[in-house]
């Protein structure tokens, strides 16, 4: 069968290190770069037509303005791309991918996100490792991302190495040398063996496409380790919106804590991956990755006021989010 | 050899027939994939990376056609893609073969219904050729007697060179001195009329 030209879109957000052929690093730092940056991989050509959009410099740290700027673009562009490959910093790529999950609800079009093995010139520097064969992973990740948007996926999804992972299922993998990212439960969309053998069934969510323009990152966000204490001033806490609690365990959290999480006058997330044991007050976040929770409470925050039950986020499974 | 070879044309297109039994003669390892039949059973045992050489025949470029050429050219594998003379060439494939990088691994041959096969066979003569056919990349394991070893032990110390390397360079005076192999590498891709 022989199909139609795609046009996509690429959107570059960090992540974009390659090695051209002298064995030179080569990144996105800024809208110029972007045609040399392509040029090192002609062979992308073959599988569409590429509209390339800047984000962020290869050594920027994301932020809310940059997830809220990559939806804005793709959203504008819903009707007239074929898809979007999102190119971003490996170490934040998770949250990315979270991020843009739940500012895109139920989209019509195909979201992969992808980077090269590592992020950041620093860091690059740092590692050493200008002499690798496979050139930080990015040219082989782009195919595989510009590939698997023949396919209808219903949430964003990571394609790296050779792992296609839900976004909100994906999780840091770090024995498996190129694939940084695992799935949570196990559940792959795809995997790279010869060819892209993507699952049987994946279709676009039928339900309403929602946009939403906003996510906030002014949450004060830590672990809890039992026996340790911590103490909430909360007057010194005006600039955040929320407080996001990491439960490093399933007891039951000491009382002193518990006095805090209800007498704080600002929302209280506790999240773990299986359980939560926590006051009514707070709003339990389970059964899903840290990443997905963090996200999830990030988008809540912005958009409180469009949200009927908001304190009861946690239990809603928004957009497959919860296992 | 492993060959990767994708054809986009129907099942019963006698040129792809006859270019997967050619490849099977000369003895390569092939795993093969149609537009309509997916990678054949092969495929499960060979990593793709240890592909040598891929090869795409077809009337036009297809998306999977396209993939596997973007692959090969990332992976700085010998394409070898098979055309039709006189069609139109995809805009971005004309551009890739522009890019003098990427034409160092990237070959294209515009065929005829009656010489397929011989272009095949060119490019595959000139691979054989190349560096990497030097390189000493094959990992290999050998059972030898108490005896035959203790010779290469002494035949190193004694030489000075290491035993692999010992090894490789007696083979080499064989290979170079076998007048039956000289004409076997000289026929080995020609087309049987």
């Amino acid at each position: 069968m022989v199909k139609a030209r795609k046009k996509i879109t690429l959107l570059l957000a960090g992540g974009t290190a390659l090695l051209d052929q002298n064995k030179r690093l080569l990144t996105v730092q800024s809208p110029e770069d972007i045609e040399l940056w392509l040029k090192q991989m002609p062979e992308l050509g073959l599988l569409a037509e590429i509209e390339p959009i800047f984000v962020s410099a290869e050594n920027d740290i994301l932020t809310p303005e940059h997830w809220q700027a990559i939806a804005r673009q793709i959203a504008e562009r819903l009707e007239t791309s074929s898809g979007f490959v999102v190119v971003s910093r490996a170490d934040q790529l998770l949250l990315t991918a979270n991020a843009l999950s739940f500012l895109l609800q139920n989209i019509k079009k195909t979201v992969v996100l992808t980077s090269a093995l590592r992020s950041g010139t620093t860091e690059i520097k740092q590692k050493n490792i200008f002499g690798q064969k496979n050139d930080l992973g990015l040219r082989s990740n782009l195919i595989n991302a510009f590939q698997v948007l023949d396919y209808s996926l219903p949430t964003p999804a990571i394609m790296f190495g050779t792992r296609l992972i839900p976004g909100v299922r994906a999780i840091n993998d770090h024995d498996q040398g190129l694939n940084i990212f695992a799935s949570l439960d196990d559940n792959y969309w795809g995997r790279v063996d010869f060819g892209i053998s993507v699952k049987a069934g994946l279709s676009f969510h039928t339900a309403k496409t929602k946009l939403y323009e906003k996510i906030k990152a002014n949450i004060l966000v830590f672990d809890d380790l039992p026996g340790l204490a911590w103490d909430l001033d909360f007057a010194k806490l005006k600039n955040y919106e929320a407080i996001f609690i990491r439960l490093n365990h399933q007891n039951k959290l000491e009382p002193v804590k518990i006095k805090q999480i209800k007498e704080s006058p600002y929302p209280v997330f506790l999240y773990h991956p299986t359980q939560v044991q926590g006051p009514d007050e707070a709003i339990a976040m389970s059964n899903c990755t840290f990443e997905a929770a963090l996200a999830k409470a990030m988008w809540a925050i912005a958009n409180k006021d469009a949200l009927s039950q908001f304190t009861q986020i946690g239990e809603q499974n928004i957009i497959g989010e919860l296992i | 050899m492993h060959i990767y070879f994708y054809s986009n044309t129907s099942e019963t297109d006698q040129n792809s027939q006859q270019i997967l039994q050619y490849l099977r003669r000369v003895g390569a390892t092939v795993i093969s994939e149609t537009s309509t039949k997916k990678i054949d059973s092969l495929a499960g045992t060979l990593p793709m990376d240890k592909v040598d050489v891929m090869l795409i025949y077809g009337q036009k470029l297809d998306a999977q056609a396209g993939y596997w050429l973007a692959w090969a050219v990332s992976k700085n594998k010998d394409v070898l893609c098979l055309l039709p003379e006189g069609t139109k060439l995809d805009a971005a494939l004309e551009h890739l073969l522009t890019d003098q990088v990427a034409t160092k691994k990237l070959h294209l041959a515009r065929y005829q219904s009656n010489d397929v096969l011989e272009k095949v066979s060119n490019f595959l003569e000139t691979f054989g050729q190349d560096d990497l056919a030097e390189l000493y990349n094959i990992k290999y394991t050998l059972r030898l007697s108490r005896k035959i070893n203790e010779y290469l032990d002494w035949k190193s110390e004694s030489t000075q060179i290491d035993k692999a390397t010992w090894l490789r360079q007696n083979i080499q005076g064989l290979m170079e001195a076998d007048k039956d192999w000289q004409k076997y590498l000289a026929t080995k891709f020609k087309v049987k009329k």
